[in-house]
């Protein structure tokens, strides 16, 4: 079995796994980080999207060797010492539900406010529709986005 | 298991330090009623001051985990500041968890109201023993009991293992109205775990030793298996189990979830490469309605994947409908 050394949420990490396993089933199987969900396992819903070299990527369709030797960071590690800026906006607006799909929101919306720190409407469409979120709670994340927008951008 | 409303506190009272009530559900029906009632969640009180109450429905997003412990929380007269939620666990001691139907709040209403209700005059009746005053010039605010007459009051806290003794309440009386948390938009309880990863959900669960499951499954509603060849993923990495599931699925077990999902692939790769010309994932493993776009949908996004790259529905839109006009 092939060993693969990633760096995930800052710390070296080491998964002896297939190399064909998807990135996604190394953080929640090998490394129980949870936190990242498994969608459809295509690429399509962004339930489990993390960040690779900053870079907004869906881990349910990246390779771990692919993923190796690469800052990882996913929801667990999003705020560094406390709650990312996203983060506290999510619970001021109370946008989850059933809160399946929001760590890959907030992955997706802290990349969002990396290229766009002050996102119009249309721009917060565009770039988070390809989350998905079968509650519906588009409406609460736009309005979160907008408040960390407000505060002046997430660093 | 049978468990009594009595021996349920007997046996809460022995393990625990604090005031712990159980309750039950009411019977859904005659059948039903011979069977033993058990508690089907319930609320503890530390001699701290923590103030927890077990939720025994399941989460879906509608939001019973806040919305069940307002009612019983509503009252106590508790400071909501002060709940915390536990989920039931899987045991008969909280009875049927079934959650469906919006049925939550209309069929725990009255017993959550009432177990908090209890909690309360059992409070009560613990302070007016220790004041030595009638109960009557007490009453219960924001989780502490108050005697209004001498300006002293006592926390729910400090107040939980005397009222641990006072006796059950058969008939506690229910407010009328003045509600203080029922009706108001409360912040969810469990937000917080829901943005920060931590959140269990059943897929997060974990056993030592656990095995993971994959299931191929027909595309479509009705198709059941009619043959199937388990070699190959018999062959592969971790497996330790190919059989069907009644049916209309065959079940892949191996130690890993890739390793699980690799084998189901290796079950139905052969025939997937058939699907654009054949009905579905194979004709010859499932007894199947004929073609659906549903199935095109689900080979397109087998076939299209790039790695890491976020896909958008409205690309798989477009293909589908070029694929019905052709």
């Amino acid at each position: 079995m092939p060993s693969f050394a990633l760096r995930v949420n800052g710390t070296e990490k080491t998964a002896d796994v297939a190399a064909d396993t998807p990135l996604l089933w190394v953080l929640r199987d090998t490394l129980e980080l949870t936190g990242t969900k498994f969608g459809c396992g295509a690429g399509f819903c962004g339930a489990c999207s993390v960040h690779v070299n900053g870079a907004l990527t869906r881990s349910c369709t990246m390779p771990v060797s692919q993923a190796a030797g690469k800052n990882i960071t996913t929801i667990e590690g999003l705020g560094a010492n406390d709650l990312h800026p996203l983060q506290k906006a999510w619970i001021a607006e109370d946008v989850p539900q059933c809160g399946y799909c929001q760590s890959g929101q907030i992955m997706a919306a802290a990349v969002l406010l990396t290229k766009t720190p002050h996102p119009t409407d249309a721009e917060i469409t565009e770039f988070m529709s390809a989350n998905i979120c079968r509650c519906g709670t588009y409406d609460r994340i736009r309005k979160a986005i907008h408040r960390v927008a407000g505060l002046g951008g997430t660093k | 298991m049978t468990l009594s409303r009595r021996a349920f506190l007997k046996t809460s009272a022995a393990v625990g330090t604090g005031l712990v009530i159980g309750f039950y559900l009411p019977s859904r029906g005659l059948a039903q009623e011979q069977a033993a009632f058990s508690p089907n969640a319930y609320l503890t009180i530390t001699p701290e001051g923590k103030i927890t109450i077990v939720v025994a429905r399941s989460e879906m997003g509608q939001g019973v985990r806040t919305s069940l412990p307002m009612i019983l929380a509503e009252e106590l007269e508790a400071d909501w500041k002060q709940i915390e939620l536990v989920q039931a666990g899987a045991s008969t001691l909280f009875g049927d968890q079934t959650t469906g139907g919006s049925a939550s709040v209309r069929s725990t209403w009255d017993p959550m109201r009432k177990a908090g209700a209890q909690a309360r005059e059992m409070l009560i009746s613990a302070a007016a023993q220790q004041w030595s005053v009638p109960r009557e010039s007490c009453k219960a605010d924001n989780s502490f009991v108050v005697h209004s007459a001498s300006g002293r009051k006592l926390s729910y806290g400090t107040l939980a293992v005397a009222a641990g003794k006072i006796p059950l309440p058969d008939n506690p009386p229910l407010k009328t109205g003045s509600y203080k948390i029922v009706g108001k938009s409360t912040p969810r309880l469990d937000t917080p775990s829901k943005v920060n990863g931590s959140a269990v959900y059943g897929i997060d669960f974990r056993v030592p030793g656990m095995k993971y499951a994959a299931l191929a499954r027909c595309e479509v509603i009705g198709g059941k298996v009619a043959d199937f060849d388990a070699t190959a993923a018999k062959q592969m990495p971790g497996v330790s189990f190919v059989d069907k599931i009644g049916d209309s699925a065959i079940a892949v077990v191996a130690d890993s979830t890739w390793n699980a999902i690799k084998a189901r692939r290796a079950l139905m790769s052969p025939r997937l490469k058939d699907a654009r010309s054949k009905p579905f994932t194979s004709c010859r493993s499932w007894h199947t309605p004929p073609w659906s776009q549903v199935t095109a949908l689900h080979i397109f996004a087998a076939q299209n994947v790039k790695s890491g790259r976020p896909r958008r529905f409205r690309k798989i839109a477009a293909t589908q409908s070029r694929r019905s006009s052709a």
